[in-house]
């Protein structure tokens, strides 16, 4: 607690603290879920030309970097939807391609952890969560469920009257199969002919790249998390998330 | 409904300590995962020379007490095991420095941190903290294999205002279940039980389930030995041990050593009297 | 029109307690202590509501004899079972409602919402929930042996409301939407539904009604290999004035009666 703050003003940081905590729920665990990516760029980043996502292997920088990121997740989930469509047509059949949209997929990501500090001047906040996940994802050889653990932090930007992400940084520590040891190669099941076309599949690789957080093996050299935020004034004399 | 108990100007500053005990406790387990112990134990913990001695870290068998305990086990010791997890790594690879650069070379160490439940005292000066935590830890080897384990268990804390800032003052990590990746738990060994040798219908026990738990070398050996948590009982006192709505702390039922958390309900009855 | 500092701070203190709660009910709800669940911390009355895929409890009496006779009353009994057999004697003169409990609906952040007129919160969350049982659980009994230790992650979410009665924060609604269960750690959730849809295209995880419910299921899907994708009955609450059909995870159950 800031104690330089009357009640009103310490009142008033801990809403904008609250509505972080909302923002980033809704954002991976709820529009994970319900395959919102359509809709996630639109919704929660900010309007600066200096946005930035950061992942393992480098960054999406800049509004189209970010904004194909979030596309190529689009396209992939309808490549998967029309696939798992073609396998289920009793059950799939005569479902439109908006209906059909995510089937058979999933991604859970359970937020927690918070560290959130609000600047000072209130026009810039950060934050840190751990993220724990289980995704669904369709491979060649059928669903594959992966259990998922990493961090994800964002600088935030005060816009208008709301909170926007303006760099975030989501890393997995790990990113493997459910049922197998975490050292081990990824299982690979036998190829079903219907899902074959998802190897074509190809990621936009990211626009920095770069080596920002390595994902587990055995001689994996220590990744400690990303540095929690300390309190500040402004966001000049703070570290970014950003690349 | 009653009238008002707190003015607005304590209840705002009560809506604060709230958020800064929960956020204090969340950069304990980022510290954790990162191996920044010293770092935890200089930011994090109590600096009051009074606090200090009392301070305590509790493991399922017992308890380190005061910060040079606290110290050489949570820091020291950990570096010591993190030298010898390197030096296999360093002999297969001469080019690799046995140094403190490549200290934690195939760990992971990740504790996602459910159910964070807490309560500030009505006095101000205290508060209580519990939550539950599903960990992922690795340990590599230079081989290429490793030993992974998802690891559960309930972690508690009373933290202390010390000058305006929340400190931790006790912290208790306890572990129920380590299960290895890529393993069903069913496949363990089944549980016997030793009627009349361990926890509620005997001694507190001092040893650990290898079966369970950190290893030995991970939980060494606590200033205080005693049954802290024995997963064989899993929760039985978890509604008497959790946080509830309370004046002032009282050290009979802290999470320190002079509390009875860990005890059989017998020892906690004849304590209360 | 804005809200007054003492209206905000009533929100901003709501937004705790109803963490609180909800926190409170997954660590009670953990050790069978249902009485100092339903007798504490919940609306009682008609419209109280508490939902699962399977159906929806409707009114507080309902909730609570299931609560506490139907699966409460299970654990126990098979907590009794053990100490019963020479097995488990160390469990005699145990809490039976509590001994050898170590799971947990672990929950998240959560999404928080506060109506305006201050008297509801709605909440949605996750829960990365664990079924642990070190001594012995059903649903392995006889495949792996009769005390084989039991691990199994049960991920759901919520949605729930929150009314603000005489001065407290109670809960009125709670629907819970399972979603998967994985065993830790010998199998791949995603794989073996593929495996067995595969071999049963007729195949179906919904397992029935098993207690007394005012709504009969299916309320929700958990997640299938051909599942679409679950804008189920819960998402994040919007802004809102007070808690009406429109703004409540249990519509049709918004008068304090």
């Amino acid at each position: 607690m800031d104690r330089r703050l009357n009640s009103e003003q310490l009142l008033d940081k801990w809403e904008k603290r609250r509505a972080i905590q909302n923002l980033m729920v809704k954002f991976f665990s709820q529009d994970y879920l319900l395959r919102r990516e359509k809709d996630m760029y639109k919704n929660y980043w900010s309007k600066a030309d200096d946005v930035c996502l950061a992942v393992n292997d480098g960054a999406y920088k800049g509004k189209d970097a970010v904004k194909g990121y979030y596309k190529a997740i689009e396209e992939r989930t309808k490549l998967e939807s029309s696939l798992i469509q073609k396998k289920y047509p009793t059950r799939l059949g005569d479902k439109t391609p908006e209906e059909v949209y995510g089937a058979g997929i999933m991604d859970m990501k359970a937020l927690t952890a918070p560290v959130v500090e609000i600047a000072g001047d209130n026009q810039t906040a950060k934050g840190i969560w751990t993220i724990h996940g289980m995704n669904t994802k369709l491979t060649p050889g059928g669903q594959v469920s992966d259990w998922e653990r990493g961090y994800v932090a964002a600088d935030f930007v005060w816009e208008g009257d709301t909170w926007k992400v303006w760099h975030l940084l989501y890393v997995q520590d790990l990113d493997h199969a459910s049922g197998y040891s975490w050292e081990e190669p990824e299982p690979v099941f036998p190829e079903d002919p219907v899902y074959a076309p998802v190897k074509e599949f190809h990621f936009p690789e990211p626009n920095v790249k770069k080596t920002v957080f390595e994902k587990y093996r055995a001689d994996r050299p220590l990744q400690a998390p990303p540095a929690y935020p300390e309190p500040y004034e402004t966001f000049s004399e703070t570290f970014s998330y950003g690349m | 409904m009653g009238k008002q108990y707190y003015t607005d100007d304590e209840l705002v500053e009560r809506l604060w300590d709230y958020e800064d005990v929960k956020q204090l406790m969340a950069k304990h387990f980022y510290c954790y995962a990162g191996d920044e112990r010293r770092k935890e134990l200089n930011d994090l913990w109590v600096r009051l020379p009074q606090n200090r001695r009392t301070a305590s870290l509790g493991v399922n068998t017992g308890f380190y007490t005061g910060m040079e305990d606290i110290s050489n086990y949570y820091v020291v010791q950990l570096s010591d095991l993190r030298y010898s997890q390197l030096k296999p790594f360093c002999d297969a690879d001469p080019s690799l420095d046995y140094g403190k650069n490549n200290l934690g070379r195939g760990i992971l160490n990740n504790s996602a941190v459910y159910s964070p439940l807490l309560h500030i005292a009505e006095d101000g000066k205290t508060a209580r903290y519990m939550c539950y935590i599903q960990g992922a830890r690795a340990v590599g080897h230079a081989d290429g294999s490793a030993d992974c384990r998802f690891m559960f268990g309930l972690v508690y804390a009373d933290l202390m205002k010390e000058q305006g800032e929340w400190k931790i003052w006790h912290l208790i990590i306890t572990n129920d279940h380590a299960i290895p990746a890529g393993k069903d738990y069913g496949d363990y060994p089944e549980w016997k039980d030793s009627f009349g040798t361990t926890g509620q219908n005997g001694p507190l026990r001092v040893h650990h389930d290898p079966n369970n738990s950190y290893t030995e070398e991970e939980l060494g050996t606590p200033t205080v030995q005693r049954t802290v948590y024995d997963p064989f009982f899993g929760w039985e006192h978890l509604y008497e041990d959790m946080p509830h709505p309370y004046y002032t702390l009282n050290p009979l039922h802290d999470y320190g050593p002079e509390g009875d958390f860990g005890m059989p309900y017998y020892e906690r009855e004849r304590r209360n009297v | 029109m804005g809200l007054s500092f003492k209206e905000r701070l009533h929100q901003a203190l709501g937004v705790q307690e109803i963490e609180r709660l909800k926190i409170y009910h997954a660590y009670v709800h953990s050790v069978s202590y249902e009485r100092e669940e339903f007798d504490k911390i919940w609306f009682k009355g008609e419209n109280s509501t508490w939902t699962h895929w399977f159906g929806m409890m409707q009114g507080f009496e309902m909730i609570y004899y299931n609560h506490t006779m139907g699966e409460g009353h299970m654990g126990v009994l098979d907590t009794y079972e053990k100490a019963d057999t020479d097995e488990f004697p160390s469990f005699r003169g145990g809490d039976v409602r509590s001994v050898g409990s170590s799971g947990l609906h672990g929950l998240t952040e959560c999404y928080i919402e506060m109506a305006k007129d201050g008297k509801s919160g709605r909440l949605w969350a996750m829960t990365a929930g664990v079924m642990m049982d070190t001594l012995g659980h059903p649903k392995v009994r006889g495949e792996k042996g009769p005390y084989a230790k039991f691990g199994e992650a049960s991920w759901e979410y919520y949605g729930a409301d929150f009314v603000y009665v005489d001065g407290e924060w109670k809960y009125i609604h709670e629907s819970v939407v399972p979603v998967f269960h994985n065993r830790y750690d010998g199998e791949n959730m995603g794989q073996r539904q593929y495996k067995v849809t595969d071999d049963n295209p007729e195949h179906t995880l919904w397992r029935g009604i098993p207690c007394r419910v005012g709504v009969k299921g299916p309320l929700a899907q958990m997640y299938d290999v051909y599942q679409p994708v679950q804008h189920l009955l819960q998402e994040c609450p919007e802004p809102y004035d007070h808690l009406d059909d429109e703004h409540s995870y249990s519509p049709g159950h918004n008068e304090l009666k």
